[in-house]
């Protein structure tokens, strides 16, 4: 295997569920339960697991959203990005698809007016759209197209890591096809890696070279795609595939 | 044409023509707005005194232009104040959170719980009476209905994926604020900016009326109404020429609530 990117050692996070009035103290529970892993620079890493388990809250800690864990994550990576599974809510309804675009650029900071402006036009084209959509608001694209944009928003500071969280679930099987296309081209293109969530086995088989099975807080299960899909060792993966078939 | 078009264009054509004639007022009125004839007391409508005279001699017409200008200039600057304060507390509110969430949201609980007339009084009478002390009153007193709204907006927006985007970009939180959240409450500040002016106009002439807002020999809506009902009988088209033109205003600009309302609903 080649240079970790990402590595998770021992990271335990947990969440306040409110205070009790009568008790007068909060309870606590524990959403990661002692999760480690490596994530390898170029590779599609894929954590599954059932609603609840802890897959949201990890991706928060990856990328810094959750700052409240205990345990170790040590990133090589400058500042891995987001794509959020809802596109209707991952893109500002009040700007337009280019200002959407040029805004990561303008706060990073390091190129001007003309040179993000070629940027967003550049990166329209790469995702497929064309220059003429950076006119358009995002009430005027389907959910594919947004979630074009909001691929295209994460990536366009060219970050090494981009944690995908279920990019493709809220999304019709046709163009489930064609986004994850995109994601494995931009892999090739920007010499990314990504951190993919979902909790739909066919899709973690199409895109990913590793997977993480993720049950209760906890990781019962890591290999690759080929010896989970052949060989599952855990109950509860097996079970995830009987489900899936 | 669609139904909140409808609305917000004839709201907008009847606060067109008011504002002009305002505006025109401000530089030009048909005659003195003080200066007194007493040849000529409370002579009915003609081609002359398009709304008559007054019990000094003085046209209407000309007072009417006056006071809806200092009506209108009184509750602009109400709403400036108004809705400048609440954005920015409204903002960092809904923005933030916690504690001083929770007091300025309870102050502006108990500022709305009071009869806003009330308070103003109170405080007027207290201060004195003119035009930039019931600016400020009113101004104040109108904080809370913006910063409602505002912190609503700000507080449903900072947890939306966009927003977690930007910050993952590394965008701080002013430029969230500014940039990212703001925009978006354009659609819920528009019609309290119409509400607002409504009310900042009617609160004007309340305070007016009773003779604590705008002193004469100045005019605004509010005195001259107070004025007016002594004469309710012998000249009536004095009342209801400043009543006729106040109603305008308001029927103008709540048609024009209206329609952004119903506009906003579409999108």
């Amino acid at each position: 295997m080649g240079q970790t990117i990402l590595e998770v050692r021992h990271l335990n996070s947990f969440y306040d569920e409110g205070r009790s009035i009568l008790a007068g103290r909060t309870s606590r529970k524990q959403v990661l339960k002692d999760v480690s892993f490596s994530l390898y620079r170029g590779e599609v890493l894929g954590l599954v697991g059932e609603s609840g388990s802890g897959k949201t809250t990890l991706s928060r800690v990856i990328t810094g959203l959750l700052k409240d864990y205990d345990g170790e994550v040590i990133s090589h990576a400058q500042r891995p990005q987001m794509v959020f599974q809802d596109p209707y809510s991952s893109l500002n309804p009040a700007h337009t698809v280019g200002w959407i675009l040029e805004e990561p650029l303008k706060i990073a900071g390091k190129m001007t007016r003309q040179e993000r402006k070629a940027a967003v036009l550049e990166m329209l084209e790469i995702i497929g759209l064309g220059g003429e959509y950076a006119s358009r608001r995002p009430h005027e694209l389907s959910g594919g197209q947004r979630q074009r944009i909001s691929i295209a928003s994460a990536i366009i500071t060219r970050p090494e890591l981009v944690v995908a969280d279920e990019p493709v679930s809220a999304l019709d099987v046709t163009i489930q096809a064609q986004i994850l296309e995109l994601l494995l081209k931009l892999r090739r293109d920007f010499d990314l890696s990504y951190l993919f969530i979902s909790h739909d086995l066919n899709v973690i088989h199409q895109v990913c070279d590793r997977v993480l099975v993720m049950k209760d807080g906890q990781i019962v299960e890591q290999n690759t795609v080929e010896e989970i899909f052949r060989n599952p060792a855990h109950p509860y993966t097996k079970q995830l595939l009987e489900a899936a078939k | 044409m669609k139904k909140g078009n409808f609305f917000l264009y004839t709201g907008a054509v009847i606060v067109c023509i008011v504002l002009l004639l305002v505006i025109v007022g401000f530089f030009w009125t048909p005659y003195s707005t003080t200066e007194m004839d007493g040849s000529n007391k409370t002579q009915p409508p003609s081609i002359s005194h398009l709304l008559g005279t007054d019990n000094f001699g003085r046209d209407i017409f000309s007072r009417v232009l006056e006071g809806a200008g200092t009506s209108c200039l009184v509750a602009v600057s109400v709403i400036a104040i108004g809705c400048g304060l609440g954005i920015v507390i409204g903002g960092l509110c809904g923005y933030y959170g916690g504690l001083p969430d929770l007091l300025l949201t309870r102050i502006c609980d108990a500022i709305t719980a009071f009869p806003s007339i009330l308070l103003a009084l109170v405080i007027l009478s207290l201060l004195d009476n003119g035009m930039v002390n019931i600016i400020l009153v009113l101004g104040l007193l109108f904080v809370p209905s913006f910063a409602r709204v505002v912190r609503a907006e700000f507080s449903r927006c900072r947890g939306l994926n966009y927003v977690k985007s930007v910050r993952l970009m590394g965008a701080g939180d002013l430029r969230i604020m500014v940039f990212h959240i703001l925009p978006n409450t354009r659609q819920v500040l528009m019609p309290a900016l119409a509400i607002g002016f409504n009310n900042a106009i009617l609160s004007e002439a309340s305070m007016s009326f009773l003779g604590l807002g705008i002193q004469p020999p100045n005019a605004s809506l509010g005195s001259m109404l107070s004025d007016s009902q002594i004469y309710l009988q012998s000249a009536p088209w004095y009342a209801l020429g400043v009543g006729g033109v106040m109603v305008l205003l308001i029927l103008g600009f709540g048609l024009m609530t209206e329609g952004l309302q119903r506009y906003g609903e579409r999108d």
